[in-house]
């Protein structure tokens, strides 16, 4: 055991992301690629030997050239294998365009990606591979604006809504609120879905309590899972799956072929949650009679 | 980030976690193995072997079922269970729970890391030990192997990664999954726990896997999460007769009941089946797997 100076700030030979004051990742830095400050947040990019090419938004992690498919494909197909005839799709959030690529694997009709920070989707045209073809595709419309404004302000429903957020520090904290998932609902059609990452069953806990609280208040359907993200804290991850009317556990149609993580049976273990996490955040009957 | 003593983990080259110790309870060789157990704020008690994690206070609850729980409740009848290595006592405690298991014994080469788990961090045995059903064993789990003539409903492994020179290194092998089989009733069931299943490092659980279906005729890998490895984990079942598969909620229902089994914080009979449900990266991991062997066993590269 060693003592250590510690510092938050990014050197070039190393990211720590501290999760509490108690302890973090490390992430070697092999080459720093880009880092700039937006009107946002900082973004980096550096090169990891383990990983691969790493987004980092103030120095959190949010996606990885090599573990990013375990993160958006359990964002993104679990709501496009059980919505009916998902046509109209908004991700907001999501500028890193690989929860796009995995939507576009499906025949949806029109898909908006509704990001807040022009800077996240420059950094990654120029380092991850997906994006630009992703953004070619005539079915895309990239839209630069905050997500909450966009929801106020577009006239028309979607089928499927991703919020694919940062944390809720920053300019994403409004993404995390009850007011905004009251104005989601509103934008949904009557069979629509939203899904949104929740951040870590463990070290989040407490606040993913708070949000499965209203957000069984909002959506008739409200259901936890989670999935793997070897980069992330814990190495665990939490989602929800929202619906007034759309049984998550029901499949319309087979996840497209050539995913790495995914399968059917992957879809129903997410959603078979342990003990801890069930009594956490399953309200029983018994909850439900009180309410 | 505050001052103080930390402790860094190696998982790759290129990839750590540092650890804040608020407290240190042991460090030190024993005749086997490192042993570093210190208190984290977050995780509270965390045990390291040889530099790896083996538990931790919040979530050891989540390593000690899944191990445990899927094998004991897919025999009918578990009365005689082996535990190899488990120096901790919470495997055993687990075990101990189904009223339905009459002898338990635990055979862990490493007396006084027993010791000090017992001294350190009873939180884990949980008085198992002094359960008048357990035999406890110091010594090596090969030559009990080889010398025992007892047979068993449920034999479960519980060792550390066969690090280089470490204590575990021929216990993965297919000679020595041969000596368990032998070792096990007609319709005996075996579980081990197989190391990291993330999209990366899954050779080792893999050829685990490979060796087993050289000799039993069922095998089941599983797996689950868990927080402080800071990864998804391995375990494999592998049986002689009776598919885990086929043991649906109902029956593992009437089995939690039967044996008395209540305040589980991870497993229940909803859950069992579903931790067999394998991600597609892993499915194509498992088909690379090799087979083990005493001339060419499995060494752990950090």
């Amino acid at each position: 055991m060693t003592s250590k100076k510690n510092s938050s700030e990014i050197d070039l030979t190393e990211i720590r992301e501290y999760h509490s004051s108690s302890g973090g990742l490390f992430f070697k830095v092999k080459n720093l690629l880009y880092s700039h400050r937006s009107p946002y947040q900082r973004i980096e990019v550096i090169e990891n030997e383990y990983f691969g090419k790493m987004l980092l938004l103030d120095g959190l992690v949010q996606t990885t050239e090599r573990d990013e498919f375990c993160y958006h494909e359990m964002l993104v197909h679990p709501a496009l294998i059980t919505h009916p005839s998902p046509k109209d799709i908004l991700i907001i959030g999501g500028g890193d365009g690989a929860a796009l690529k995995e939507i576009l694997l499906y025949p949806v009709e029109r898909l908006w990606l509704v990001e807040i920070d022009s800077q996240v989707i420059e950094a990654s045209k120029n380092f991850f591979p997906w994006l630009s073809p992703a953004l070619e595709d005539g079915r895309v419309e990239l839209t630069i604006a905050d997500g909450e404004e966009f929801i106020h302000k577009i006239n028309r429903k979607f089928d499927v809504v991703l919020v694919d957020s940062s944390d809720p520090v920053g300019p994403s904290s409004r993404l995390h609120e009850e007011d905004f998932y009251r104005d989601l609902k509103s934008r949904l059609n009557p069979e629509g879905v939203v899904v949104t990452q929740l951040g870590s069953p463990f070290y989040h806990l407490e606040e993913l309590k708070k949000k499965s609280v209203f957000l069984d208040k909002i959506f008739e359907v409200a259901r936890f899972y989670t999935g793997p993200v070897p980069s992330y804290p814990g190495g665990i991850w939490c989602y929800v799956y929202l619906s007034d009317k759309i049984d998550p556990l029901k499949l319309t149609r087979e996840p497209p072929g050539g995913l790495k993580y995914f399968n059917q049976k992957i879809h129903k273990k997410a959603f078979s949650l342990p003990n801890f996490l069930k009594d956490k955040l399953e309200l029983d009957e018994e909850d439900e009679l009180r309410e | 980030m505050e001052e103080g003593f930390f402790y860094l983990e190696t998982f790759t080259a290129d990839f750590f976690r540092q650890l804040k110790v608020d407290k240190i309870y042991y460090q030190g060789k024993t005749e086997y193995q490192l042993v570093q157990l210190f208190h984290n704020r977050i995780f509270g008690k965390i045990l390291f072997l040889d530099g790896k994690i083996q538990s931790a206070q919040i979530d050891e609850f989540i390593f000690h079922e899944s191990l445990v729980h899927p094998a004991l409740m897919t025999h009918v009848a578990p009365r005689k269970v082996l535990i190899v290595g488990g120096g901790e006592g919470a495997t055993l405690r687990e075990a101990l729970r189904h009223s339905a298991v009459e002898r338990a014994v635990m055979v862990d080469i490493d007396k006084k890391l027993v010791e000090l788990c017992q001294e350190h961090m009873p939180e884990w045995s949980a008085g198992a030990f002094s359960d008048s059903r357990t035999q406890l064993i110091f010594g090596d789990a090969r030559r009990y192997m080889e010398r025992t003539e007892q047979k068993f409903d449920v034999i479960i492994s519980d060792l550390t990664e066969p690090v280089k020179e470490g204590p575990s290194v021929y216990l993965f092998t297919k000679d020595f999954f041969e000596k368990i089989f032998n070792a096990l009733n007609e319709d005996g069931v075996f579980v081990l726990q197989a190391g990291g299943t993330d999209p990366f490092y899954n050779r080792f659980f893999a050829s685990c896997a490979r060796t087993l279906e050289e000799i039993f005729p069922l095998v089941r890998p599983y797996w689950t999460f868990i927080f402080s490895f800071n990864n998804p984990w391995g375990f494999i079942l592998a049986s002689k007769k009776t598919d885990p598969l086929e043991q649906d909620e109902k029956v593992i229902s009437e089995r939690m009941r039967s044996r008395g089994i209540k305040g589980l914080k991870f497993y229940h009979p909803g859950f069992h089946q579903s931790l067999f449900s394998l991600p597609v990266y892993l499915i194509k991991a498992l088909k690379k797997g090799k087979v083990l062997t005493d001339k060419n066993p499995f060494i752990w590269e950090a």
